[in-house]
Formats: C-alpha cells, structure tokens, sequence
C-alpha cells in the first residue's frame, strides 16, 4: 500500500517496474499506437504502457515547445520547460481523471509552469531566439505590412522579431499567456479559459488590456 | 458594428490597428527550431524520467519493499502482526527515553562537552587550559599569582 502511493505520488510505477497482471504492450500485438485518440493512449499509458505516452509526447511537444517559447522568448529555458512539463504529466498520469481533455490538461500544467518560471526570473531576461522560417518572405501580412505606409517603412525582419519579443515581455505573466494562446497560437476563449483556470470574460479583457499595451509598445510598425 | 465603423473614423482607425497589430503578432509562428531539433527530444524525456527515478532516496526503496514484501498474498496474516510490532517497539522507545533516564545521562554529558565549548569559543574570550580541570592537586585560582597584602579589618588607632 505505501509502496504504490509512493509509486503513485512519483509516478514512477510503470517506469520501475511491470506488473505481471500488465497486458502486454500494443506493439507486441501489432498495434499502431500513432493513430489512437488521445484519451485511449491516456488510458494505456496509466496501464504501464509508456509507449503510448511517447506517442503523447511525440504528439504535443512541438505545440507545447511554441507556447512555452512565445512566452519566454529563450530556446534553452523552453526546452527545460517542456521537458518538465511533460515529465510532470506523466508523474500525476494516476491522477489524471479525464474530466477535460489531454490536450487542455497538459496546456495547462506548461502555461502554469511557465508563467511561475517567469516570474522567478523577472529582471533578467535574456533572449535566445529561434530563427525565422524562411517562408515568412511569401507571408502575405509581412508584405503587406511591408508595402503599407506605416511610419517605419523599411521592417528589417531581424529587428522587427526582436521588437516583437521585447514586446512580449513587457506585458505581465498572465497578459503574455493569453496573447500567446489567442493571437499567436490561435486557440479560443473557451480553451484559454480551461487552460488558465479563469473565465471567458477574463480571457477577453485580458486580451483586451493586452493588445492596448502592445498597440503602444509597437506603434512604429503599425 | 459594421455600420458605425463605416461612420466613426476614430473607431475605423481603432479596428485597423487592432488587426495590423493581430497579422503582426501571427509572424511570430515562423520563429521555430529546425525540425531535426525534436529529434532527440523523446530520447532526453526518457534520460530526464531515469535520472527522476534515480531521485528517490534509500529510505523509500526500504520502505517499498518492505511493503511489497508485507503485499504479497501469502503475507497477509503477517501484515498486521507487523504493524503491531512496530507499534509496540514505538511505545517501548518511548518509555526509555522519560525524563529520568534523560537526566541521568547529563552529567556524563556535560564533563565531556565542556572542553568542546572551552575550545569553541576560543577566538572570543581568555580560557583557562582545559587539562586544570583534571589536575589533582588542590586548586588553584588567578589571584594567587598577584602579590598583593590582605585588607585588615582591625580598626585603626586615633590619633589626636
């Protein structure tokens, strides 16, 4: 009994040890865990199956690295974080009840983590920024924001990345979560709402205040 | 809302910034690693989730297994013989540490400690040798070494 809530508090059960009573893993029987739904691998995975929990990782780790790095605009400490994220999703899998889905649930254990990583290292940030994909060029919104009249007419994409992230930062932790879900990422109200643990309305007026402050900090390129 | 944006140009120009600033944000999507980036990434979370199970300290790996031991079927009858042992070996630690048997043990306590408190605070203060303490002979105090002439307390003759 303690052994397993120890187990349990760690998470650590499935990767220590298999139980005899462990149906065997989905490989072994031919099957292809990549097209499963999230919660069928959820559940395989709080079986002992880690396989499928890759799966799970393989699945979110790009959407959750982006997040994680709109908000604190550094590659290293993203990659920390993600890490951990999932590590400590597959920590608390026992807990886990499905009452929102997996997507929401590890959302919101990166966002939290994140935002308290943040505020730990206010005053010092250091940017380590990703390089631009080179099919911005052909982004239909950089030409025309490059042909429109604005006051800075001639955008160096380098400078403008750097404005960009220097913007970011100057809002507060949970301002940044929520630009980066909704105008970066592209996710809705309803899901910021699950992954932040606040309300809609909240969601919106945060957006809101945040866009304002943007509006100011980058007026010269709009 | 579509009407008044076409009559309020305060609004119009509002709503037109709120976009641009929206299409501008949406350019961040191209700040991305190369892909081979992610290649490593499973293999690190497997590394990262070892070195966490290397984490766990001796006493929890005594305590799993006694559990798993006291877990297993065929040791259900002893499991709560077990638990009741432990209880009694608790009430009996408890017993022999009560206050007298604690007292008895100070003296013992403070002969030896008190050349570890003389040595400690030795940067602070003037200390007499420690070996004094363990001299036979009869003692001896500081003010021996002064010559100095007893006080008399015999009233002194008047002289008129």
């Amino acid at each position: 009994m303690i052994a397993s809530k120890l187990k349990e508090k760690l998470g650590l059960g499935s990767i220590l040890t298999r139980s005899t009573s462990t149906p065997a893993p989905a490989a072994e029987r031919g099957i292809d865990l990549r097209h499963e739904e999230d919660e069928a691998l959820v559940h395989r995975s709080q079986k002992g199956e880690s396989a499928a929990f890759d799966i799970l990782v393989e699945r979110y780790k790009e959407r959750l690295y982006a997040t994680v790095y709109h908000m604190t605009s550094n590659h290293e400490d993203a990659n920390d974080l993600v890490q951990e994220t999932f590590i400590k999703a597959y920590k608390s899998l026992q807990s886990f009840r499905g009452q929102s889905s997996f997507y929401t649930w590890v959302y919101r254990i990166a966002v939290n983590r994140t935002i308290n990583f943040v505020k730990r290292r206010k005053n010092r940030n250091q940017y380590s920024l990703d390089d631009l994909d080179s099919s911005i060029q052909s982004d239909p919104d950089l030409v025309e924001m490059q042909s429109h009249s604005t006051p800075r007419r001639e955008v160096g994409l380098n400078e403008l990345q750097e404005k960009l992230n220097e913007a970011l930062q100057k809002l507060s932790e949970s301002h940044r979560a929520v630009v980066t879900l909704h105008d970066i990422q592209g996710m809705t109200h309803a899901d910021i709402a699950k992954v932040v643990g606040c309300s809609e309305g909240t969601v919106r007026s945060r957006l809101f205040y945040a866009r304002q402050q943007l509006q100011g900090l980058l007026s010269e390129y709009l | 809302m579509h009407q008044h944006l076409a009559d309020c140009t305060d609004c119009r120009v509002l709503e037109q910034r709120a976009g641009r600033l929206q299409r501008l944000l949406a350019l961040k999507r191209y700040e991305r690693p190369t892909p081979e980036y992610f290649d490593n990434f499973l293999s690190e979370f497997h590394g990262r989730i070892q070195a966490e199970a290397r984490k766990i300290s001796w006493w929890e790996r005594v305590l799993g297994r006694v559990d798993d031991f006291l877990a297993a079927e065929s040791m259900r009858v002893w499991r709560y013989s077990f638990t009741s042992a432990l209880g009694v070996a608790a009430v009996v630690g408890l017993t022999h540490s009560t206050p007298q048997t604690i007292a008895a043990s100070l003296p013992n306590l403070s002969s030896t400690a008190s050349a570890d408190y003389l040595s400690a605070s030795a940067g602070s203060v003037v200390l007499v040798p420690a070996q004094a303490h363990t001299d036979s002979s009869t003692p001896g105090y500081v003010l021996d070494h002064i010559p100095v002439t007893p006080a008399s307390y015999d009233v002194p003759s008047v002289h008129f």
